[in-house]
């Protein structure tokens, strides 16, 4: 679940994570970086190691041949840090969720980090759109950060 | 009563020093935007960046010798200590005879031992940035020693405040500030010459095994450096004028000491106006260009041999 106040919430900087990706989400995010957004004005800044990253913006399904490479660019960020999983298919795979090529989406990702490297999922605000906009993808960073609330909340259904 | 004037002013300089100098990378950031018509981020952006990065977790890799560590730690310290060794309008009283070679030592070795860290990291692209500075090192050092050299060849003395209260105006003097005020633009990395970091085309360069604390005292040291460079070489260009218009009172110690942090802030802000409308360039462009402004300390190196 996002944090309500995590320390990079006035400097968060971003990396750019395309996981085997048509691409699309990726032309929205550089949108979202032009001058005319001016995500800088939020302290953003496009970092090009994950070393020093504070959001990971993540695109596509993580294909197979992608996965090994994605598991270890997420576990050299240093903690603490949030993931935006952005576009349909790193939300829950897309048109690829049962494709044998791909593992369909970061919750299975995280589901399997979970149990082989033991490693506990960061914040992740999940943004679906084939693709989304880059307000839409402001918007979820500000959700992120806490700058924004949440208009959606969890909720499991249960069979009487 | 005036020495201790003379004190105060030196630590009121390092202490704003210290603390401007991510102010006024914020207020450089703040040009950019304006430029490129937009917000932009707060001023205290670099404090915040720093103030976020002392809170984060430092990660250490697997192929890292221990220069790594402790590298970023003893870069920060040197540029910390080179702060009240610098001359601030008032005679610095805690100079002593030698700082000049002190203050090149600090100087150079704050950029040497953080690419010795960097190099020690074993990232392939931190030893692409190692082997760009040190060639931009050696080509930068020589010209900023060569300058120090004619200010010491001019007025034959080993202390910065010496050197500035006895030289008066010289144009052997003026020829090396302006080559010191060049090559800190080279030296600090700013866009033309930003190959050591170069984000998009090796991810960070040097910095880019850092994480957490320790690429916040990098960043701190590396924007502190900038500031003690420009310091020195407005200490060599504009200060020897300051003292023969202000003197040495009480007023006129206050005031070239106002005006030369103004200038010095000034001069930092007009590099940062200059970075926003490059683009980067080549390795070997940059030496040779480094190399062609080696004939203005030599010129001034003749020139005050000759006593002019």
């Amino acid at each position: 679940m996002a944090r309500i106040n995590p320390p990079f919430k006035k400097s968060p900087w971003i990396f750019h994570l395309n996981t085997g990706g048509c691409n699309a989400c990726d032309i929205e995010i550089l949108d979202a970086l032009t001058p005319y957004h001016d995500v800088e004005r939020f302290g953003m800044k496009l970092v090009g190691t994950p070393r020093h990253a504070d959001v990971i913006l993540l695109t596509g399904p993580i294909t197979r041949e992608s996965k090994i490479k994605v598991i270890r660019t997420l576990l050299a960020v240093p903690r603490p840090f949030a993931v935006l999983a952005i576009g349909s298919c790193a939300v829950g795979g897309g048109i690829w969720f049962d494709s044998y090529a791909t593992i369909g989406g970061l919750p299975n990702l995280y589901e399997e980090m979970r149990h082989k490297y033991n490693f506990e999922p960061p914040p992740t605000i999940y943004i679906p759109g084939c693709p989304p906009r880059p307000e839409a993808i402001i918007f979820g960073a500000a959700q992120a950060l806490g700058i924004l609330k949440k208009k959606v909340k969890r909720e499991v259904y249960k069979e009487d | 009563m005036l020495s201790i004037l003379y004190v105060i002013l030196t630590i009121l300089g390092s202490i704003i020093g210290f603390t401007v100098a991510p102010l006024v990378d914020g207020i450089e950031r703040k040009i950019r935007a304006k430029i490129q018509n937009r917000i932009g981020p707060p001023l205290i952006q670099t404090w915040l960046d720093i103030a976020k990065l002392l809170r984060k977790e430092s990660l250490i890799p697997r192929t890292a010798k221990a220069l790594f560590i402790i590298a970023p730690a003893i870069a920060l310290a040197m540029n910390i200590a080179a702060l009240p060794l610098l001359y601030y309008g008032a005679p610095n009283v805690l100079g002593f005879y030698g700082d000049i070679i002190l203050i090149l030592y600090l100087v150079v070795g704050s950029s040497l031992i953080l690419s010795l860290g960097a190099a020690a990291s074993g990232n392939p692209y931190a030893t692409i940035g190692f082997s760009r500075k040190i060639s931009l090192l050696i080509a930068c050092e020589l010209v900023v020693a060569l300058s120090i050299a004619t200010a010491i060849l001019k007025t034959g003395s080993l202390s910065l405040t010496e050197v500035i209260l006895r030289t008066g105006i010289a144009p052997s003097m003026i020829i090396a500030g302006i080559a010191l005020l060049i090559v800190t633009y080279i030296e600090s990395l700013r866009l033309p010459f930003e190959l050591t970091e170069a984000k998009p085309e090796i991810m960070g360069g040097i910095f880019v095994e850092y994480s957490g604390r320790l690429l916040a005292f990098a960043e701190l040291s590396h924007i502190l450096h900038r500031f003690v460079m420009t310091l020195l070489s407005l200490d060599i260009l504009i200060a020897p004028l300051l003292k023969l218009v202000f003197g040495v009172s009480i007023m006129g110690v206050l005031m070239s000491f106002i005006i030369l942090m103004l200038i010095s802030i000034l001069v930092l802000i007009v590099y940062g106006a200059i970075e926003s409308l490059c683009g980067r360039t080549r390795i070997d462009r940059a030496l040779i260009f480094t190399a062609r402004l080696m004939i203005l300390p030599i010129i001034s190196l003749i020139l005050a041999s000759i006593g002019v």
